[in-house]
């Protein structure tokens, strides 16, 4: 008979519990999300023998069972809920054997809810480093359940884990933090609420609840008063009560060899990468060459990225039957895919970094080393690699977030990082910047291009520690800001690990941005595609005209070129484009600026794309110089004056700089956040801010 | 080291009596800590910090002792029996400690 049984993976961070889940269930997996959370859910399945699998639950790492996040909300409603489906047969608890007693607190909280559990002592080569040795079979007696030494990073012991999950004798409930000196009569009022089998789970819920606003919550907080129960106190005398037991079963397990508690690695380690100068060089160092890394590394695989996308697209343009769905698919799905795609590379590359300086330990020091610095912007230390690879593309940076517990941190975070200055801004500036001023011009001995560039990147960084400061006032924080943190120990990145680790963004970032990118990218195409009947048949029918008169001077490509400019002019795109003039007219921008304002919504680097159509600049898109060329002749048709004003484009360029023209940050902040809300929020500030920039800008200089 | 008179305030009476008497076991912030002073916890002074520092293993009678302090004089680094962590002055400075 085929058997599941539903085992919760519990343990502290740091405690090597994603390393046993994936020794345990290897790529078996799949992630989701606990229900109506943001927080991430792994379920592998593992074969324990030819009948019975089981099915792991990985949860969140935590300390307690009080949530004060919603990473400790998660463990903590899925082990309270005894009629939920997913309610686990069992508990393997995962505890550092080298900080034996903090992770001990959370393993009696849990087998007090009424799970069995079974403890596996991880990194119990670390602990004897330092001399420290436990001896199982004592400390399974003292704490009363199955102990098991094992290597999560070596997957040693997990062949015994397997077995023992097996083995049914020892499914034992175990109680360790007595009520006794509670009034039974007040915890049988209590347990009315929830669960009456168990006076610790009701106790909890009712203490986490009464923080609550809710008619249930005003009743809990009624027979809290009536009993004369407070319950920090209660959490209090709690903790200390447990950490007494633990001392006990901890000191007579333990034996410590004396004299080899010398200094570690670690905190040798630490003396030079926390030092006030050597501590900072070597995290810029690290940030230069991630930076780097994003820019150049990348650079290749996007070529080839771009290179298959051009070659698919032309196999399909050959071999479709030229029309609507030829043109739908090359223009509209395979633009949008490769508008994803191209990202990967860069995503891979920082996420590469990512999980390596976090498998080491290194990020929990970024966090420390840089605190200081972001708080008065309402950021905390962590926030710091997510501004930083900004630069690159905020899509991957946003990502990056995850590992900012605050939520209040994290929002402000996500909100201001698009605004630093990404690769995709590159090319409109390169363009712009050269309408300004000549490729060779010299400030001293600098490149005057050069400077103006790095000016925008400054602008942009600027921007995002303001906004940042001004978020500050309005969020509101769901409690004070703790940056309690473990300083966990130096150890070697696990290869398998950051395979997966890779795997699971990556795909995320694949199956998630990119539905919403190419459903946005269709829209467009369908805008500039079509028009209103008439005009576009209009101009079909000119272009039939031409191409069979002898006597005008066009090539066949220059009438091509010529057709599509006037397509896009009469398109939908084209009508938008109209339809905003008077509203972007005050900042300097023409219609056909409102066509490329557009389009670029797909992504900022489509502005160059665009111009060059409007302009019918044929041939090769990247040829800046005739674009730039033909964009400078424009003339007002009302006044005869320049479009592009000096005015004009400065105004262009501070608008790229501030407005949120890229649909796949939108939907990766709607994936993260978990709302459309702030998505919203997010586009209507950074569109907002650009436009009373622009504003600004075009009316000081003309 | 005379440690100055607004400490004692939140002290348990026969504790501040006994360091004002001996000056031998001398009272502070934990933020006040120099490196390689090891120290035992006395009490936190703020509710909603305590809980949390509490669970975090940073029990009264627990050895601290300061590891790192952050390039910018801010956060600071303590050792908690056997690991580390890391936490704000301001946090810090809700913590008393005895030199031990």
């Amino acid at each position: 008979m085929k058997q599941e049984l539903t085992v919760a993976l519990v343990g502290n961070p740091n405690s090597g519990k994603t390393s046993l889940f994936n020794a345990l269930t290897g790529l078996n997996y799949k992630v989701s999300n606990f229900p109506g959370t943001t927080v991430e859910k792994k379920t592998g399945t593992t074969k324990l023998s030819d009948d019975i699998t089981a099915q792991i639950i990985d949860l969140p790492g935590t300390y307690s069972l009080y949530p004060k996040s919603a990473d400790e909300l998660v463990t903590y409603e899925l082990l309270r809920n005894k009629s939920e489906t997913n309610f686990p047969d069992l508990v393997l608890f995962i505890a550092d054997a080298s900080n034996l007693k903090r992770n001990l607190l959370l393993l009696t909280q849990v087998a007090d809810l009424g799970v069995p559990v079974i403890l596996a002592l991880n990194m119990v080569d670390l602990a004897e480093r330092r001399g420290i040795f436990y001896d199982e079979k004592v400390l399974s007696e003292a704490l009363n359940i199955p102990v098991l030494s094992i290597n999560a990073r070596k997957r040693t012991g997990v062949k015994e884990i397997k077995e023992k999950l097996l083995d049914e004798h020892v499914r034992n409930r175990v109680k360790y933090f007595s009520l006794d000196f509670l009034d039974t009569k007040f915890l049988d009022e209590v347990s009315e609420f929830t669960d009456k089998r168990n006076h610790y789970a009701a106790l909890q819920y009712a203490i986490n609840a009464a923080h609550l606003i809710s008619t249930k919550s005003k009743q809990i907080r009624e027979i809290f008063d009536r009993h004369q129960f407070d319950a920090r106190a209660f959490q209090e005398k709690e903790i200390l009560e447990r950490y007494h037991m633990i001392d006990d079963a901890v000191r007579l397990s333990r034996k410590q060899k004396p004299g080899t508690l010398a200094r570690t690695f670690t905190q040798r380690a630490d003396k030079i990468l926390t030092h006030r100068f050597a501590g900072i060089a070597i995290f810029l160092g690290l940030l230069f060459l991630v930076f780097q890394a994003i820019f150049s590394w990348s650079t290749l695989p996007m070529e080839w990225v771009e290179i298959g996308f051009l070659k698919s697209s032309e196999w399909v343009e050959r071999t479709l039957p030229a029309g609507v769905l030829n043109d739908l698919l090359v223009h509209g799905v395979l633009a949008g895919l490769s508008g994803v795609m191209v990202f990967l590379p860069q995503i891979i590359i920082l996420f590469a970094f990512i999980a390596i300086l976090e498998d080491v330990g290194y990020m929990a020091r970024v966090g420390f080393i840089m605190d200081r610095i972001m708080r008065p912007f309402g950021m905390n230390g962590k926030s710091i690699v997510p501004l930083i690879s900004g630069m690159a593309c905020a899509v991957p940076s946003i990502m990056a977030t995850r590992s900012i517990e605050n939520k209040k941190e994290k929002l402000i975070t996500i909100l201001v990082t698009p605004l630093m200055s990404c690769s995709a801004r590159l090319p409109v500036y390169t363009l712009l910047i050269a309408m300004l001023i000549s490729e060779d011009a010299k400030w001293g001995p600098f490149n005057l291009h050069g400077i103006v560039l790095m000016l925008m990147y400054l602008l942009g960084f600027a921007a995002a520690l303001f906004s940042a400061f001004i978020f500050k006032f309005f969020i509101k924080a769901e409690r004070k800001n703790f940056f309690l943190m473990e300083l966990p120990s130096y150890k070697l990145p696990i290869f398998n690990n950051l395979l997966i680790t890779l795997y699971d963004k990556g795909s995320a970032f694949v199956w998630g941005a990119g539905k919403i990118i190419v459903a946005v990218s269709v829209i467009l195409w369908a805008l500039a595609s079509f028009g209103p009947t008439d005009s576009m048949k209009r101009i079909d029918e000119k272009y039939m005209a031409l191409a069979v008169d002898a006597s005008q001077p066009f090539t066949v490509e220059e009438l091509a070129t010529q057709k599509s400019t006037e397509r896009l002019q009469a398109s939908y795109a084209g009508e938008f484009g109209r339809l905003i003039e008077p509203v972007i007219k005050p900042i300097g921008f023409d219609w056909k600026i409102g066509i490329a304002l557009l389009t670029s919504l797909a992504a900022r680097e489509v502005f160059v794309g665009t111009m060059s159509t409007i302009y019918s600049v044929g041939g090769d898109v990247s040829d800046l110089h005739s674009i730039r060329t033909k964009m400078s002749n424009e003339k007002d048709p009302l006044t005869g004056k320049p479009i592009f004003s000096v005015a004009t484009v400065l105004s262009l360029m501070v608008f790229y700089a501030f407005a949120l023209q890229c649909m796949s940050t939108v939907s990766v902040v709607q994936t993260e956040t978990k709302s459309w809300k702030w998505a919203a929020v997010q586009f209507i500030y950074m569109t907002v801010l650009a436009y009373l920039s622009s504003l600004l800008v075009f009316n000081v200089l003309s | 080291m005379i440690p100055k008179i607004d400490y004692f305030r939140s002290l348990k009476n026969e504790t501040a009596v006994f360091t004002v008497c001996c000056m031998k076991e001398v009272t502070m912030k934990l933020s006040q800590l120099t490196f390689g002073q090891e120290a035992l916890v006395v009490q936190i002074n703020d509710n909603e910090l305590s809980l949390k520092l509490l669970e975090m293993g940073l029990l009264p009678g627990e050895t601290v002792a300061l590891e790192n302090i952050a390039p910018f004089g801010d956060p600071i680094a303590i050792r908690v029996g056997e690991y580390k962590m890391c936490l704000r002055l301001e946090d810090a400075n809700c913590v008393v400690v005895k030199i031990k």
